[in-house]
């Protein structure tokens, strides 16, 4: 039922609510107009600031909106930009590396330790498992190759290219490139009997495409370059059931890349989960830190040791924590300048309504009161005003996100109170120097008519 | 009104400074993402190779390493008494920037890999038996300072300081690479230029790193030119507003003109004339504030300050004039279509 309605609402077009609003607020405000200005000075007052100085009040309105309109989308931008921006570098590569455990120097020695591939589909069961986008593993193997005659000893590397990873709930596309997008390759990618050639590697031997490996007594077909401007370009690569086969590894693999969508690193994140207390843990576990996806997946991979990649991870928070400031920075000049841009209009404005002004002053009204009763008149536009370009922001982040991120931003119901303070923030600073200019008259000289 | 014109210029003209300087700013702050090009040789490389590289244009930061192994020799758990570790040599310049839990190496000490650590629970503090090969009586002793961790396999190997290990290993004045930090901006360019003027070196582009801060950049350039647009078409709104107040305000003097026998068209031109001027004011103060507004911004965002591009200068006139002329326009059209007398009787 709860979803149900949520769902409608959403489904409801930004123009029909700001309709919606729009009709309710004038009938609402017209007839509580009529009642309070028989009723009350006070109103009476108001009322005819609303009614006669339409001029003004359209600029304020106008400016206002623009204003807020602003405010709200940069707002909205900041709120979100990490979370966008990180999803899409996310799909750029690993941040979430698994090897196999070790314990006692002879497990670096020696024979080397290796994960089970059959544990690879268990990562995509974890808690977060939604936030796991890419996943691809690796085994790397000492290989003596046979090239034009001559025995080289080289390293090998297998992977997955493309594989669909099939889960109780449907299939998932894994493989090098949901983790390493930057691995390029001059050619086409290998299958049975055929594998890559780093960069470097086929430069110092001399290979191209189509030439022939013998490994064995079998022979591969180099079907591309792999250039990564890492180890790999000084490597044989080739699918990992290949190498496995060759190597008599079967199922063997000595690391596992995994990409994953991360809740970013704050305070509480960098503390070690073994003084943290029960809830403090249950907090930890269940938000989406690289740190608990990594344990996550320890805990169901076996005899691993799951790392995030540090490096990436804190670039990025880095960067973007200073995009965010600026992006705030530039909402405090526009709000700045909107505020001037009110002020200019409340200038002349209230230089109309000296005599007004100066009568109420003959007649025993304080400064509070006076006070009181413009900004009231101002209050009123800047409410209407800023709920509009609450609405308004809509279109402006729909505009701004479909172009930056291709998907839209997420209007929160949290910037109506902003853009409404913003407005009243902007409005408010913008009326102190008209107002001071104008509650300084002094009634006989306004109304002898001589200022 | 010059007020109006001055907000919307200097919107604009820090709205553009700072979109334009991000892109510099960033790709400083890009940095912490580490080298995005390699040299590379089938052997090892003159280390007096890095005074050419540093002197190339785009290349702002050059770090030799030289890659080797030890022979770690103890009694107990390891296996024959000794074990050969990879070791990493690195300038201290460069040892500093790694992320480790200890201290940072003196020539009589050494990083240990997080995964060797792990297994062969040495803590810091402990000591290392390293010699040039197994077989070798000479020894060296050093001391554990810290662990360090790059998520890949040189974390179960060591690292240590560049000429120590070169002294080491027998190998003075040689690297295995130098890892090249270059401006994102002028990527493409200089690494065509070093691959010409170092043919028998291999320059490869750290692909991962290199792609990704192209990519970094692009989306927040095309966000802070989307929000530039977005500041702009709403600073104009307002503008317009403003404008129109103002000049029916002036429909008394519109009128007297009329009366006294201005055609419509002299009017206009009379206040067209006038908003320019306006316009030329406003865009003057609005350069000066937009400037220093961009560069408050830049300074507290980036802690530096930002060049201002020359363009923005005319760029902030013109788009002056055009938003006041524009805005006026409108109002203007419809105020001097008024008959003089309905107005001078005080009825509009």
């Amino acid at each position: 039922m709860l979803n149900n309605n949520k769902v409608s609402q959403r489904n409801l077009s930004p123009f029909f609510k700001l309709y919606q609003i729009i009709l309710s607020i004038t009938s609402s405000i017209s007839n509580l107009l009529e009642y309070v200005k028989i009723k009350y000075m006070f109103f009476r007052v108001l009322i005819n600031f609303l009614l006669n100085e339409k001029k003004a009040i359209s600029v304020i309105f106008f400016s206002t909106l623009a204003g807020t309109a602003i405010i709200a989308t940069m707002l909205s931008l900041s709120l979100e930009i990490e979370s966008k921006i990180q999803k899409e570098l996310r799909a750029f590569g690993a941040n979430i590396v698994v090897e196999p455990k070790v314990s006692g120097i002879i497990s670096l020695a020696g024979q080397p330790r290796y994960l089970n591939e059959l544990d690879i589909p268990k990562i995509k069961t974890i808690f977060w498992r939604h936030n796991i986008v890419g996943i691809a593993p690796f085994l790397e193997a000492p290989l003596e190759v046979n090239v034009k005659g001559q025995g080289i000893k080289l390293t090998a590397l297998g992977t997955w290219f493309e594989k669909e990873l099939p889960l109780p709930d449907g299939s998932f596309r894994a493989g090098i490139f949901s983790v390493a997008s930057w691995w390029y390759v001059d050619g086409r990618i290998p299958k049975k009997r055929e594998c890559l050639i780093g960069s470097s590697l086929a430069r110092r031997l001399g290979l191209k495409l189509e030439d022939k490996l013998l490994i064995g007594n079998e022979e591969f077909t180099i079907t591309g370059v792999l250039s990564t401007g890492s180890r790999e370009d000084d490597m044989v690569v080739m699918d990992i059931e290949e190498l496995q086969r060759i190597k008599n590894l079967p199922q063997r693999i000595s690391s596992i890349w995994i990409s994953a969508l991360t809740t970013p690193m704050d305070a509480f994140a960098y503390k070690d989960p073994s003084t943290m207390t029960p809830q403090e843990y249950e907090k930890w576990y269940c938000t989406g830190y690289v740190t608990s996806i990594a344990k996550q997946i320890e805990e169901v991979v076996r005899d691993s040791s799951a790392r995030p990649v540090w490096r990436v991870a804190e670039a990025e928070g880095n960067i973007l924590q200073r995009v965010r400031l600026a992006i705030y920075l530039l909402s405090v000049v526009t709000l700045i300048a909107s505020s001037l841009g009110v002020a200019s209009t409340l200038m002349t404005s209230f230089l109309k309504r000296t005599r007004e002004i100066g009568l109420m002053k003959a007649m025993g009204g304080g400064r509070l009161k006076i006070s009181l009763l413009l900004l009231s008149g101002i209050a009123v536009v800047t409410t209407v005003s800023s709920i509009g370009g609450f609405f308004l922001s809509f279109f402006l982040s729909d505009f701004i996100g479909l172009r930056v991120f291709g998907s839209s931003l997420e209007n929160r119901a949290l910037l109506l109170p902003l853009s409404i303070l913003s407005g009243f923030l902007m409005n408010m600073a913008g009326a102190m120097i008209p107002l001071r200019n104008v509650l300084s008259v002094r009634p006989a000289i306004v109304l002898k008519g001589a200022e | 009104m010059v007020i109006a014109v001055s907000m919307a210029v200097s919107l604009l003209v820090s709205m553009i400074t700072v979109a334009t300087g991000m892109r510099k700013r960033l790709a400083d702050e890009l940095k912490v993402y580490g080298a995005n090009a390699i040299v590379s040789a089938s052997e090892y490389i003159d280390e007096a190779v890095a005074e050419f590289l540093k002197k190339k244009k785009g290349v702002k930061e050059v770090i030799p390493e030289l890659y080797g192994r030890l022979c770690l020799s103890g009694k107990g758990q390891l296996p024959r008494n000794h074990f050969i570790l990879n070791v990493i040599g690195m300038p201290s310049e460069a040892l500093k920037e790694l992320k480790i839990t200890g201290t940072i190496p003196s020539t009589r000490e050494v990083l240990i890999g997080r995964r060797l650590k792990e297994a062969g629970g040495f803590s810091q503090g402990a000591e290392l038996n390293l010699s040039e090969d197994c077989d070798s009586s000479f020894m060296e002793r050093f001391i554990i300072s810290g662990v360090f961790e790059r998520v890949g396999p040189e974390d179960s190997g060591i690292i240590m300081e560049l000429h120590r290990l070169q002294e080491i290993l027998g190998l003075r004045g040689k690297v295995s690479v130098f890892l090249l930090r270059i401006s994102p901006e002028d990527f493409e360019d200089t690494i065509e230029e070093l691959k010409s003027s170092l043919p028998e070196l291999e320059i490869r582009p750290i692909r991962q790193v290199a792609l990704s801060e192209e990519r970094l950049l692009k989306k927040i350039e095309t966000l802070m030119l989307m929000v530039s647009i977005v500041v702009v078409l709403a600073s104009v709104i307002t503008v317009a507003g403003m404008m129109a107040s103002t000049i029916f305000e002036r429909l008394v003097d519109i009128a007297l003109m009329k009366t006294m026998g201005g055609t419509s068209r002299q009017i206009q031109t009379f206040f067209i004339l006038e908003v320019i001027i306006v316009g030329v004011i406003g865009s003057f103060f609005g350069l000066i504030t937009g400037i220093i507004a961009a560069q408050a911004i830049t300074f507290s965002a980036f802690h530096k300050t930002v060049a201002v591009p020359v363009i923005v200068i005319p760029f902030a006139f013109f788009t002056g004039i055009i938003i006041s002329v524009l805005s006026g326009l409108p109002a203007l059209k419809r105020v001097t279509a008024y008959r003089p007398s309905i107005i001078l009787r005080g009825e509009v």
